[in-house]
Parts: structure tokens; C-alpha cells; sequence
């Protein structure tokens, strides 16, 4: 594991409190993001984990206020940008901020780019938009957002249709869209699922030199315990719906105190933290829109007892930044 | 690309035969056309005489050989009722059925992707409604019952447009907005824009575009449009094709208007085979070339054809 610094900074650059984001369904109220808060320092890497389906994707779609309609909607908390709501902006000022500001990438290579359009065309799009380049210094400028993904030949790639590139030149065009304007934060949701090994080390390699280059803050979002031991400062571990423990990478590994944190690292192998898919813990994940009472971990939790069935368990801080929501924590 | 084009003239060329041989016995199964041609006293020898002036006694096959071998000289023959060359009749019909063809699909479209186009933009909502509740209606109100209650409402009750025949742009009106509402064009247009709209707008490269920071507008008219449109083209190319043959037979009828489809009602009411045959040859040579014309402006639109 290499060191990494990070400058925690005195406000951190995006500040999420207490964010809920449901779906309006014909089964139910869905509570895909159910009270989540956790900030992004300057400079941060911040992973976030968990099963399928626990709600990663819909709070990165959140963030930028892209929550699929129309059932989906952001009924509650704050998204602070530099101390700025972006929940009470209008949507053209949340415009300015998406591609600019904060951008994504999806997890799809194959899905994300529009097969109709040059690859030129969909770089240049959020460069002429929101730095108002024209004419051959907008197409510079798309060219060496190719370049900064290390796409050979860029200025010929320009003009290639999506479908004449491999799976992982397309996500590394997605990566060059999202980067082309330079933005503070970069959400990367899965960006590496879709990729085969060594491409994805690749991937991983480039995101790393533009985070140091550019001092970029990245929310990484991940099923993957050794992408989130190379690459971050500071994890998340998001069980349906709710962060259920938040710590630094180091102290995660080694003193996990939440049950369902302990039952994920369990289910990695030994020595290489690489697995496909965290699914090899004992149970089903919850039904979103019909959870459990008290604790929605309990019918899968091995520790689990009456209070825990009762009542919902409080957040505890175990040691300086390091918390989890349990009544009773495994310690270290 | 040779190689396809070579294989789609091909198909083209063996439809297209195909056709002609069906169309040639469908047309003999009406009936004799002397039989309402010669005047009621005519005696066996006059009848034997005009059936071999017209060709009527040879064999089928050798008839059938010989229409093939003039129509591939572009000589379609004579009309059995009236003696004038086919080809002429066409040149001076085909111009009308096309020309009303065109504003139907015009009108149609006009109405139909905006339509198609917000009903799925604004999915669920009342226009959502309204704009499936038209185009069912649409397609199942029968074209001749249309045009005349328009006949008897503008034409008959209000006096304010002609009742038939073409001239001005007053005669377009009623045939043309028949053609538009009633058929596949028009409904089948909404719901299929609906459909691949309401697709493409849930696919994650719109997702990737918004997260852009581009406008609803670019989004939608922009990166989903484009993509929306590529099946829809081909439905378009295609019910030109129909609605030049089968609707216009109906509305050139109803709203007597000089084009082919009323050429063909009248050729076959007399059974005169050359004329339904050209007809019918000249409507199916349309639906050939409109296929091909759509397999060109889906290159046009999908580079993944494009580059094959
Ligand atoms: N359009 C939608 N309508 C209703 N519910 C939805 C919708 N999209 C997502 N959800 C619900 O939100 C929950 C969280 O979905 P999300 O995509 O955030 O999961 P995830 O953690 O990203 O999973 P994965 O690892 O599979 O990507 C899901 O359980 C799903 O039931
Ligand atoms: S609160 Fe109880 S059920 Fe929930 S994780 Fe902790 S021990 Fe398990
Ligand atoms: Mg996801």
C-alpha cells in the first residue's frame, strides 16, 4: 500500500447532510439514500462500498441532482459545494455545475457514449459549453483531454465513431468527457467494473496520475476491497440505504468495527483483495421499500439480539474519524 | 458495400418479377374484359377477332412472356377501353397520387413527431394521453368513411371547399388531411417515436449527456432524437410506399382525384389488364426504391451502418 497524503483542508470542498433520496413506486416508497452524510476533502479519494443495490449509484446521481425521473426525487438533506446548497440552486445554475464542476463516469464503456456522434464531438460538447472555446482551440483542448487519458494518436481519434474503439479506450473517452474541463470532483461509479484485469489496472494507473496531477478529489465508488486499498484515503461502507461505517482505509483493514463490514472483509480472499462481486455473505440484502424494523442488517447479522430487532442502533465513534452505526460493535 | 448494393438490386429485380406474375393471373381471374367491352350484340366472330387483336387468345405464358419482355422496353402497352398507351396515362396520373401522397406524409409528420416526440418527454402526463388516445383513433377510423363525412360536412353542408377533382390548393385540403389521419403514417409514427424516444432517454449515454451540464433541450432534440429516429425511419419509408398505394386508391376515389389509384379502381372495374398491371408494377417498384432509399438514410444516421 502506498502512503498517501492528503491536505484536510478546514471546510472540506463537498459536504453531503443527511441525504435522502426515494423513489415514489407502485410497490412502495423506495429509500435508496436514506440519511447519508459524509464530506470529500481537496485532494480526497473517498471510496464508497457495498452490495448491489444498496443505493451507491442513486447517491452519486444525487449529487448531481440527477436522480432518475420521474419517480425518483431528493426529498431531504444538503449537498454543500464550497459551502454552496446545490439542492436550492435552480436547475440552469445546477447546470453549471455538472461537467464543470463535478463530473461522473458511468460504469458502462459499451452504454455511455452515443453511438451517433464522434468522439470529437461528445469531448468538445462540455468544453464549448462551459468554457466557450470555439474552432480549433476548442478541438485542442478536446484533443488533449485524450491525451491526458494517454489515447494514442488523439487528433485522428477525434473523429472515430464510439463503436470503432475497445471497451476500455470508450471508458477511457468517458474519463477524457469528464475530465475536458477540469473539474474539482470526479465521481467515478464502477468505472473499472466493466473492464477485464489488466485494463483495469490501467484505468486505475491513469486515474491516479490525474488525481496527482490535478490535485482532483474522487469519490470512488467500488465492490472491489482491493481497488479501495490502492486507491483511497477514506471509505465508506453503505448498507441499504444508510452509511453504516466510515474510517480511513488503514484503519478500516485493520480494525473493522461495524458486523457488516467485518462480514464483507471476511468474504474477500486472503492476501489479494481482489474479488468480481461482494456477494459471498450469507443472506439477501433488504427489499428497499419494506425494510426491517431496528437495524436493517439484523436478519443477516450474526451478533444480532432483541434490541437490535427494536430499535434502529445509534451512530458511535469508535476512534477520531472512525464511526459506525451498531449496538454492538465488534472491537478490534 | 458493392457486393450488398449488387444483392439489394437483385432482390429488387426478383420482387419486382415476382409481383408481375400475381398481379398478371390475379387480373385474368376477374374475368374476360370483352365480356363488358363488346357491345351486347356482337357476334362470336367480331369477338374472336378483337380477342386476337389484344392478344387474349395466345397462351398465358406466352403473354405473360411478352408483357415482360415489353415492359422491360419500358413499352407497358395500350389500354383495352379506351387504346391509349399506358405509359402516357401513368406519366399524366402519377404526378397527382405523388404530389398528394407528399402532403398527406408531410401533414402527418408534422403532427406526428411532435407528438411522438413530447408524449414521451412528458411520459404519463395528459398530453402523454391524448396523443395515444389519436393515434389509436386514427388508425382505426376507415379512410372512405372519413372522407366523406368531410365531403358532406366542407363540401356538401358548408359549401366552403370543392367536393372533387384536382385544381387548386382548396382540392388538396380534404384528400390530403383523409391521407393524414387515417392509417398506419401517423399513429404508427407516434407510437414508435413514443417508444424509441421513451428508450433512449432512459439509456445511460442521455445520462452521460446531462451530466454534461447540457439543457433539457440539447439532450432531447439532440442526443436522443438522433438515435429515436432510426427505426422510425424505416416505418416512414415504408407506408410511403402504402399509403401511396393502398390509401390513395380509396381517398383518389372518394374525393374523385386524377391520380393512379383511381386509375387502378377504374381499370379494374373494366378489367383492363394492362393498365392494372402497370398500375400495380409502378406501385411495388415505389415500395422497392423506398426501401432502398431507406437503407441510405440509415447510413446516414447510424455510423455503425456506415462503416460496415
Ligand atoms: N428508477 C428506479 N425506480 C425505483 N427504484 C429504483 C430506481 N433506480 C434505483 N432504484 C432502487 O434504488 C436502489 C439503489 O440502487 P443503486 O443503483 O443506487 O444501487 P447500487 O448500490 O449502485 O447497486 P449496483 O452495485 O448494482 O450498481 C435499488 O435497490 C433499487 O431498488
Ligand atoms: S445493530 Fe445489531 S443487528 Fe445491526 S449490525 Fe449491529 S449487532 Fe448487527
Ligand atoms: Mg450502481
Amino acid at each position: 500500500m502506498t502512503t498517501k497524503p492528503v491536505a484536510q483542508g478546514a471546510t472540506p470542498l463537498l459536504q453531503v447532510d443527511d441525504l435522502r433520496t426515494y423513489f415514489f413506486t407502485r410497490w412502495g416508497v423506495v429509500k435508496s439514500v436514506d440519511g447519508v452524510s459524509f464530506s470529500v476533502g481537496r485532494g480526497e479519494i473517498f471510496g464508497l462500498v457495498g452490495e448491489s443495490g444498496c443505493g451507491k449509484s442513486i447517491t452519486c446521481l444525487s449529487l448531481m441532482r440527477l436522480v432518475p425521473q420521474p419517480a425518483g426525487k431528493i426529498v431531504g438533506g444538503r449537498i454543500l459545494f464550497e459551502g454552496r446548497d446545490l439542492l436550492k440552486l435552480g436547475e440552469s445554475e445546477m447546470r453549471r455545475y455538472r461537467g464543470r464542476h463535478i463530473s461522473i463516469i458511468l460504469q458502462d464503456p459499451m452504454t455511455s457514449l452515443n453511438p451517433v456522434f464522434t468522439v470529437g464531438d461528445q469531448i468538445a460538447e462540455p468544453v464549448r459549453l462551459h468554457q466557450r472555446a470555439r474552432g480549433r482551440d476548442l478541438w485542442d483542448r478536446a484533443a488533449s483531454a485524450l491525451r491526458l487519458l494517454r489515447i494514442p494518436d488523439p487528433e485522428t481519434r477525434l473523429g472515430d465513431y464510439p463503436h470503432q474503439m475497445s471497451g476500455g479506450m470508450r471508458q477511457r473517452v468517458v474519463g477524457a468527457i469528464a475530465l475536458a474541463c477540469e473539474p474539482h470532483v470526479l465521481i467515478a461509479d464502477e468505472a473499472t467494473t466493466a473492464l477485464d484485469a489488466t485494463i483495469q489496472a490501467q484505468y486505475l494507473a491513469l486515474l491516479q496520475e490525474v488525481h496527482e496531477k490535478k490535485g482532483l478529489s474522487i469519490i470512488f465508488v467500488t465492490h472491489d476491497f482491493g481497488i479501495v486499498a490502492k486507491m483511497c484515503h477514506r471509505v465508506a461502507v453503505m448498507y441499504a440505504g444508510k452509511i453504516v461505517e466510515m474510517a480511513s482505509v488503514r484503519e478500516l483493514f485493520d480494525h473493522p468495527a461495524h458486523p457488516y463490514t467485518v462480514a464483507l472483509l471476511d468474504a474477500v480472499p486472503p492476501l489479494d483483495y481482489r474479488v468480481e462481486r461482494l456477494a459471498s455473505i450469507e443472506g439477501q440484502p433488504p427489499q428497499l421499500y419494506k425494510l426491517p424494523s431496528g437495524c436493517s442488517f439484523s436478519p443477516r447479522c450474526p451478533r444480532s439480539d432483541s434490541l437490535c430487532v427494536r430499535e434502529s442502533p445509534p451512530q458511535v465513534t469508535v476512534d477520531g474519524g472512525h464511526w459506525a452505526t451498531c449496538w454492538r460493535l465488534v472491537d478490534a | 458495400m458493392q457486393r450488398y448494393i449488387l444483392f439489394r438490386l437483385v432482390q429488387a429485380g426478383a420482387t419486382l418479377l415476382a409481383v408481375s406474375l400475381v398481379v398478371f393471373i390475379l387480373a385474368r381471374l376477374t374475368g374476360n374484359p370483352l365480356d363488358l367491352l363488346m357491345p351486347i350484340d356482337s357476334t362470336p366472330e367480331q369477338y374472336a377477332q378483337e380477342s386476337q387483336r389484344l392478344g387474349l387468345d395466345k397462351p398465358l405464358y406466352v403473354q405473360f412472356g411478352r408483357f415482360l419482355v415489353n415492359s422491360v422496353q419500358a413499352d407497358l402497352g395500350k389500354s383495352i377501353r379506351t387504346g391509349r398507351p399506358v405509359l402516357e396515362l401513368l406519366r399524366q396520373r402519377f404526378p397527382n397520387t405523388m404530389k398528394l401522397g407528399l402532403s398527406a406524409m408531410a401533414l402527418a409528420l408534422a403532427i406526428a413527431f411532435p407528438l411522438g416526440i413530447l408524449a414521451a418527454v412528458r411520459r404519463g402526463s395528459f398530453l402523454d394521453g391524448a396523443a395515444r388516445t389519436t393515434a389509436v383513433f386514427g388508425q382505426s377510423l376507415p379512410s372512405f368513411w372519413v372522407g366523406i363525412l368531410l365531403l358532406s360536412v366542407f363540401a356538401g353542408t358548408l359549401h366552403l371547399l370543392p367536393a372533387g377533382g384536382a385544381g387548386g390548393l382548396k382540392h388538396y385540403l380534404l384528400p390530403t388531411v383523409t391521407l393524414a389521419l387515417t392509417g398506419f403514417m401517423l399513429s404508427g409514427v407516434v407510437r414508435l417515436l413514443r417508444s424509441s424516444m421513451l428508450d433512449v432517454l432512459d439509456s445511460e449515454y442521455v445520462k452521460l449527456a446531462r451530466a454534461k451540464g447540457l439543457s433539457e433541450n440539447v439532450v432531447v432534440w439532440k442526443h436522443a432524437l438522433k438515435n429515436a429516429l432510426i427505426p422510425v425511419v424505416t416505418f416512414v419509408g415504408f407506408y410511403f410506399a402504402l399509403l401511396l398505394g393502398g390509401a390513395s386508391v380509396v381517398v383518389e376515389t372518394v374525393f374523385a382525384w386524377p391520380g393512379v389509384g383511381r386509375l387502378a379502381y377504374e381499370a379494374v372495374m373494366w378489367r383492363d389488364y394492362p393498365v392494372v398491371q402497370a398500375v400495380v408494377l409502378l406501385l411495388a417498384t415505389l415500395l422497392v426504391a423506398a426501401n432502398l432509399v431507406v437503407d441510405i438514410l440509415y447510413a446516414y444516421l447510424d455510423p455503425r451502418v456506415r462503416y460496415r
